[in-house]
């Protein structure tokens, strides 16, 4: 909704809210989204490289928790709730866009935007190189390296996010990171020249 | 470059990966984002259902169509010439004119000559966009309410006992009686108004609100002197946030939202009333009138905004909605909401079929925002036919 609405103002009519078994405090799908649509949105711009992209899951992410509301019987779980929601259609988003790149052979991210805007040139062809190992990588692998990674989940957690036994979870961040350090390893094209 | 350095390439890469500027302003334009799609889930969500139903009604009517020519000696007798109407069904009627209306509303065209056109509106809401010509007489007629368009767009709708006319562009006159066989009565409405009139046999205890001929905004300069006040609607704020909107809806629509004070609080606050109670047209009406009454207020863009919103998904008048965003736009050309109006108004234009105009704010946008968030999208949306 786009009118700026006081607080004490309802959204929308048909807000479900949630009581927490311990504090009894109902939570709206109002606090969830202000508690916890940063970090969906860091997920989705660390999984997605993309800003629009990171924006579009954090919607689609909050209009599923919204629809799903009353399946979640404590506040204090939703976070991970939120979260394996946000894994799982930024898996599905991955995979379309492999399926895409492959067929069509465009719509590639850009990997310059990916770097924050004040780093060094020679950090943004790193970042742009790492990007590049990531989007080559089968979804699964990518998932688990970035959640490990870059957003720096436990193993434990990242199984549970992605629905995974925790050996399988070791297992494909392992092998994510093999890859990246063996790619990672070979010197940027021109490099050779340079020195 | 051994193992660890790598690692160290790694963290580096990772310090300088972009950070998600998901900062205040950002939060609040998500937030109400999320809250337009989710309304617009809803009623997608309800179209699907009506259309699942209209679809079901359809098959029906042809297995026993195909039965009773099967079994009957002659052909099926000619339809009466009414309408049931299905999602926002049109009747042209005439150069620039026509009349859309949803499905459940009955409607009929009683006449229509190069003199004169009578609509008749048994039931529900019809919307109807009108190229006024002085040589002839357009005319809508709900129950013993009439209606005569000044040139102008203007809604109708009949629930029975009182007929609601909301004015959106242009004047029209009403004209009703307030107790049966009594003189009729005329009033002019304007852009932005609204009023509520007695149909057939109103009831004693209804006179005092649904009977009385209460339009909204500036009073016409030929509305009746000496109406009766509108009762006053005692708590329709406290129900509205408490989020009661259907029963703060009929404190206040019966008297054509009297109560709800000329300044953007309130009217916003009623136009969510009429919102979230699926009154899309009243809410129009209330959000319009917030945004040319008080355009200067910091409330009007996102006013204009949810305006184009309502217009272009609960309405179904693109063009307008269209129109709309722009204005959201203008208001504030620097605001946070004026990227998503810009992209908003090209969707706006494409439905409308205004394909050059959809690609014109599509060039606009790029100028304007050459790292946009919508760029892939509306890129999409001009090359899709």
């Amino acid at each position: 909704m786009s009118v700026p609405i006081p607080r004490d103002e309802p959204l929308a009519a048909g807000v479900r809210v949630v009581v927490s078994p311990r504090s009894e405090k109902p939570i709206g799908i109002e606090e969830l989204f202000r508690r916890h649509s940063a970090a969906i949105a860091s997920l989705g711009l660390a999984m997605l490289q993309s800003v629009e992209e990171a924006d579009d899951l954090v919607q689609d992410v909050f209009l599923r928790a919204w629809r799903a509301l009353d399946r979640l019987e404590d506040p204090e779980g939703a976070r991970p709730w939120l979260m394996t929601i946000a894994v799982r259609l930024a898996r599905t988003r991955l995979r379309r866009r492999k399926l895409t790149q492959l067929l069509f052979r465009f719509d590639e991210p850009d990997f310059e935007r990916v770097a924050a805007p004040g780093a060094l040139p020679e950090h943004r062809d790193l970042v742009k190189r790492l990007q590049l190992i990531l989007d080559k990588m089968p979804v699964e692998l990518r998932i688990a390296w970035v959640l490990r990674h870059v957003q720096a989940e436990t193993v434990q957690s990242v199984a549970e996010l992605c629905g995974w036994s925790l050996s399988t979870a070791k297992r494909r961040i392992q092998e994510a990171h093999e890859r990246v350090i063996k790619k990672l390893d070979v010197p940027p094209r021109g490099a050779e020249g340079e020195r | 470059m051994t193992e660890l350095k790598v690692d160290k390439h790694i963290q580096a890469a990772r310090r300088e990966l972009r950070v998600h500027s998901w900062d205040s302003p950002r939060v609040e334009a998500a937030w109400r984002e999320l809250g337009l799609r989710r309304l617009g889930e809803r009623a997608r969500a309800r179209r699907l259902a009506t259309m699942g139903g209209a679809l079901a009604v359809a098959a029906l009517l042809a297995l026993a169509l195909i039965a009773f020519r099967a079994l009957g000696p002659g052909a099926a007798p000619a339809p009466k010439a009414k309408v049931e109407a299905a999602v926002f069904e049109r009747i042209a009627l005439g150069e620039a004119t026509e009349v859309r209306f949803p499905r459940g509303t009955r409607i009929d065209v009683r006449e229509q000559t190069g003199a004169r056109v009578v609509v008749g509106v048994h039931a529900g809401t019809a919307h109807f966009a009108v190229r006024h010509d002085p040589r002839r007489v357009f005319r809508v007629e709900a129950g013993n309410v009439e209606i005569e368009d000044l040139g102008t767009a203007f809604e109708v709708e009949n629930v029975g006992s009182s007929v609601r006319v909301s004015v959106s562009e242009g004047s029209v006159a009403v004209s009703f009686r307030t107790n049966e066989g009594g003189p009729r009565r005329r009033v002019t409405l304007n852009a932005g108004q609204s009023g509520t009139y007695p149909s057939e046999r109103p009831s004693a205890e209804k006179t005092a609100s649904a009977v009385s001929p209460t339009p909204t905004g500036a009073p016409s300069a030929e509305a009746p002197s000496g109406a009766p006040p509108a009762q006053p609607a005692a708590d329709w704020r406290e129900l509205a946030r408490a989020g009661k909107h259907r029963q703060a809806y009929e404190l206040i629509a019966p008297s054509g939202f009297r109560d709800v004070r000329d300044e953007p609080g309130d009217l916003l606050l009623a136009s969510d009333v009429a919102r979230l109670s699926r009154h899309p047209a009243d809410a129009a009406v209330l959000l319009r009138k917030l945004v040319t009454r008080h355009e200067r207020d910091s409330r009007a863009p996102s006013a204009a905004f949810t305006l184009g919103w309502v217009l272009m998904n609960e309405l179904g008048r693109p063009r307008e909605a269209a129109l709309a965003f722009a204005r959201a736009e203008a208001l504030a050309p620097r605001g946070n909401l004026a990227e998503d109006a810009v992209a908003r108004a090209v969707e706006a234009w494409h439905r409308a079929g205004e394909t050059s105009r959809a690609k014109a704010e599509v060039e606009r946008y790029e100028k304007a925002y050459p790292a946009g968030r919508h760029r892939a999208m509306l890129k999409r949306l001009v090359m899709t036919p």
